[in-house]
């Protein structure tokens, strides 16, 4: 019977792969609501790739941690930065959270916002009326050598598009373009699981174009590189990924770019 | 004797000249009327693009652009970015 199962293509191993996909944003629920309790939430994690944040801040013009969405990236990346002495500033949306109705924005998310700012030095919301305040307030946190927290998510007025494992995933440009125009280090980041229970935050080396490539030409390169190095780590953590279940879609509002 | 009409003018060829020439956001081709959207639909610039060009306004025209002004409805289209820097020039020469 063993053997006819093999045949149909069917493995253990794939089949609890399929299972932590699907069980993704359960357990995340789960974690969120093990940190409610006295004492917290406390997974092992580890940073890896530190000393590429500490480097950054040498050159006195900011970091950029843009962190490519994984299972539990959101909590964990927060939480493993802010263990490790980082004041981060996140950017985020007021809508932000497990929530879409009316209803759990208002009362439900900000329980799950309030446990992410424990983590945080602060929290910058993007204006919800397309104001700038919100990025004005970014570009002098950037300028006082600060650490700032971006989500690679494909939520932007321009999104660029590259390929993640054979899928075509958009990126809003707003980190690398900040970085580009703030001269910040731009640092991708990936939240792994290790081991049964634990987490690995991998810090890469920064993302960078070539000399001589600027504008929108720049951007469409780090988001290129960005998806490259989210490859990397897709092959031996596929499972990790959303992306092969909520393949992003651009906004309505998004474009490509098409001018260099 | 400098009408408002020139100043607007004014103010909507020195925008032009910064989103084609300066920073190079707007192609040759691309019309720029008092309609035309700057953000999303329209040419397309992100919000990084319209703070860089906020910030060459503020050099061009020597204002400042508060924070509380920076209100999405100024980025809509041209004519409401030519009627924020009017509107900070004021009664100015």
């Amino acid at each position: 019977m063993r053997e006819g199962i093999r045949r149909t293509g069917f493995s253990v191993p794939k089949a609890l792969d399929v299972l932590n996909l699907f069980s993704g944003p359960v357990v995340e629920r789960f974690q969120y609501l093990r940190e409610l309790r006295p004492g917290g939430w406390n997974p092992k994690m580890r940073i890896e790739g530190r000393e590429h944040i500490d480097r950054g801040l040498t050159k006195g013009r900011g970091v950029i941690l843009w962190i490519f969405p994984l299972q539990s990236s959101s909590l964990v990346t927060k939480k493993a930065f802010h263990a490790a002495g980082f004041e981060v500033v996140h950017l985020s949306r007021v809508e932000h959270g497990f929530f879409s109705s009316r209803l759990g924005i208002r009362f439900l998310n900000p329980i799950q916002t309030g446990l992410e700012e424990r983590f945080l030095a602060d929290r910058v919301l993007v204006d919800p009326d397309g104001g700038l305040r919100y990025l004005r307030a970014l570009e002098r946190h950037l300028t006082r050598n600060g650490i700032l927290s971006i989500m690679a998510y494909s939520l932007g007025r321009r999104v660029e598009f590259s390929s993640v494992m054979g899928l075509r995933v958009g990126l809003a440009g707003g980190a690398p373009g900040l970085a580009l125009g703030t001269g910040a280090v731009l640092l991708p980041v990936f939240s792994l699981p290790e081991g049964s229970t634990g987490y690995r935050v991998v810090v890469g080396r920064p993302l960078a174009v070539r000399a001589g490539t600027g504008g929108r030409r720049a951007v469409r390169e780090l988001v290129r590189e960005m998806c490259g190095r989210a490859e990397v780590h897709l092959r031996r953590h596929p499972w990790a990924w959303y992306g092969w279940v909520l393949t992003p879609d651009p906004p309505p509002e998004a474009q490509t770019g098409g001018r260099p | 004797m400098t009408t408002s009409l020139d100043r607007r003018r004014e103010i909507a060829g020195h925008l032009r000249s910064i989103l084609r020439d300066r920073l190079q956001l707007v192609g040759p081709e691309e019309g720029l009327s008092e309609k035309t959207g700057l953000l999303g639909n329209g040419v397309g610039l992100d919000s990084v693009e319209m703070l860089r060009v906020v910030t060459e306004l503020e050099e061009e025209f020597g204002i400042i652009v508060e924070d509380e002004e920076l209100e999405g409805r100024h980025f809509e289209t041209f004519g409401a970015l030519v009627s924020l820097v009017e509107g900070k020039l004021g009664g100015r020469p």
